[in-house]
């Protein structure tokens, strides 16, 4: 009896001692906000913007020159000094495309274009290209798809982009085939333009993007297996005789 | 009567047969064995080492197993709630006026890491965000973060936003599919501002012209490359296309950027704590030996699953701040 009390005392301070170092570590992670929150804080500069308050954001002051909106009356003075610096220098309107540079593209995007033959499904690619130049040119694009050992699985080469104008963006597309099983992909895709655009020399623009494909003539292979396997222990427990043969015979 | 009785039933036509008294079963023969039965295999007892390196083994094993189902699988819920709850103060700040619109909040205090500013529309690729301040690794799990030394989406100026692309809801895993010319929008304490994307780079890519006084663009960071593996930095840019905003007040300058808010930085400022969780879980694991040994089997499981649960929580969050902010 004694010792079953003892036992019972030493859970109880095992478990005290389990909740404290819980606690422990509770509040090292709201020590941990507090932490950063001080990182956060101990910004030397902290008087610069105060001087800088005082300076009129003028057209050519640096973007975080500028003071706070908050709705009271001095910051709503500040936002009218700031009106007119924009006013200084020509803003584009909605319809307008002043971005300088020549040629801007999207990233590569791609969707799995299933086959019933499981060596075959493709995968449908695209990217977007824009002209923000001065002049109308034209470009080509190449898309190639690598497996998961780097080998490759589908090139198409030479697909044109004709007469781009300025400001006109267009999607270009191709079909990756032979993709299969290989379930990790990696899409690329490489658009050469002129190599020179209003003066300014271009150089080719590739983009990549990583694809996970399931592996469906894998799995399903595996499925069947699994299910022929499962059929067959199941057969197997069905026909099993409850009583042992070979003991039916006459006694000696 | 009964003599009629009898002569009746010996009278009735014979159903079947009476059967013959069987005969006795005879007593069963066991079948020979075709071969002995294999004698159980007799281990040598592990000396004390091995025990000790197996049990270290188990529990490495079980820690890994632990920190890949955290940043895959429970990560994911950790920002869906984090998410609620920022989208529930940020609601309640914008309707009364104070959401923030510089770097200190309506009482002039600086903004603590992981307060809500804004929130991210970009309905092309379903990304509907709440952004806070900060884009440290830890602040990153919560969603996408506004780096501290820029301006607010909309202001006068470039603002960048870094979000991670797989692990905690990956809310910018699909920002690539962006194409020059697609619109969203960032709804700030200033209002709804609309953003035109200009187009997808790399680092080493030419960057598109700085903005102009008067000019407004967004740039948002992810990691490229494959999901939980990556092998850079992907960059969208886009520019305001509605009316530009006034800039509010910055403490930070890039040069006073903590070094963890950095792109595809990682977070070692809180290693200590990972120290202190590594303990928790050997005093647990220790207390869960002894509690087998001298109260039993079942009592420790009851006791020490929710323990070492928690344990492992808190190791593996410390564990997720040493990758880095981008993944």
């Amino acid at each position: 009896m004694m010792r079953r009390a003892g036992r019972a005392t030493a859970a109880a301070f095992l478990l005290a001692a389990v909740g404290l170092s819980a606690t422990v570590g509770l509040g090292s992670s709201a020590a941990i906000a507090d932490d950063e929150n001080g990182i956060g804080l101990s910004v030397t500069v902290s008087p610069a913007p105060t001087d800088s308050t005082d300076v009129p954001a003028g057209p050519g002051s640096s973007p975080a020159g500028g003071t706070g909106s908050r709705p009271n009356p001095t910051t709503s003075t500040t936002v009218d000094t700031v009106a007119p610096a924009s006013d200084a220098t020509p803003v584009p309107d909605n319809d307008e495309v002043d971005l300088g540079g020549i040629l801007f593209v999207s990233g590569v995007t791609s969707s799995y274009d299933w086959s019933v033959n499981p060596l075959d499904g493709a995968a449908e690619t695209s990217i977007t290209v824009r002209n923000v130049s001065k002049s109308t040119f034209s470009s080509t694009v190449r898309f190639w798809a690598d497996g998961p050992v780097g080998n490759r699985l589908s090139e198409v080469t030479g697909v044109k982009i004709t007469a781009l104008k300025p400001g006109e963006s267009r999607t270009v597309d191709a079909r990756l085939g032979g993709i299969g099983q290989s379930t990790f992909v990696q899409v690329h895709a490489t658009v050469k333009p002129p190599k020179v655009v209003d003066g300014v020399e271009l150089d080719s623009i590739t983009r990549d993007q990583f694809v996970v494909i399931p592996p469906w003539g894998i799995l399903s292979l595996g499925g069947l297996g699994a299910l022929g396997f499962a059929a067959y222990s199941l057969a197997q427990f069905i026909r099993r005789p409850s009583v042992p043969a070979g003991l039916v015979g006459a006694p000696a | 009567m009964t003599l009629e009785l009898e002569k009746m039933i010996e009278e009735a036509p014979a159903g079947r047969p009476p059967r013959p008294p069987r005969a006795p079963k005879p007593p069963r023969v066991p079948k020979p064995p075709r071969r002995a039965p294999r004698p159980p295999k007799q281990y040598a007892p592990l000396s004390p080492q091995v025990v000790l390196v197996r049990g270290s083994l188990m529990i490495l094993a079980a820690l890994l197993i632990a920190f890949a189902a955290n940043v895959t699988v429970l990560s994911q819920v950790q920002h869906l709630v984090s998410q609620q709850m920022l989208y529930n103060e940020l609601r309640e700040q914008l309707s009364a006026g104070t959401a923030p619109v510089s770097e200190g909040d309506f009482d002039d205090v600086l903004l603590p890491d992981g307060a809500p500013l804004a929130v991210l529309e970009i309905p092309q690729i379903g990304v509907h965000e709440v952004i806070v301040e900060g884009t440290s690794g830890d602040t990153l799990k919560a969603g996408p973060g506004h780096r501290r030394d820029t301006v607010l989406p909309g202001q006068q100026g470039i603002s960048v936003l870094m979000g991670r692309a797989a692990a905690f809801g990956g809310p910018f895993g699909r920002i690539q599919e962006l194409a020059p010319g697609d619109s969203f929008t960032v709804r700030t304490g200033q209002g709804k501002q609309v953003f035109e994307v200009i187009g997808v780079r790399y680092a080493g890519d030419p960057t598109p012209a700085s903005p102009k006084a008067g000019e407004s663009r967004l740039m948002l960071q992810t990691a490229r490359g494959p999901a939980f593996i990556p092998s850079g930095i992907a960059y969208v840019d886009a520019q305001l296309r509605s009316e530009v905003q006034a800039s509010g007040q910055r403490q930070t300058t890039f040069t006073a950027l903590p070094p963890q808010d950095k792109a595809m930085a990682t977070d070692t400022s809180t290693v200590w704590a990972l120290v202190f969780a590594l303990q928790f879980l050997l005093v647990a694991q220790f207390a869960a030996v002894w509690a087998f040994r001298r109260i039993g089997a079942q009592k420790t499981w009851v006791v020490f699953v929710p323990v070492g649960v928690l344990a492992a929580l808190y190791v593996n969050n410390q564990l997720t701040l040493l990758l880095p902010n981008l993944l």
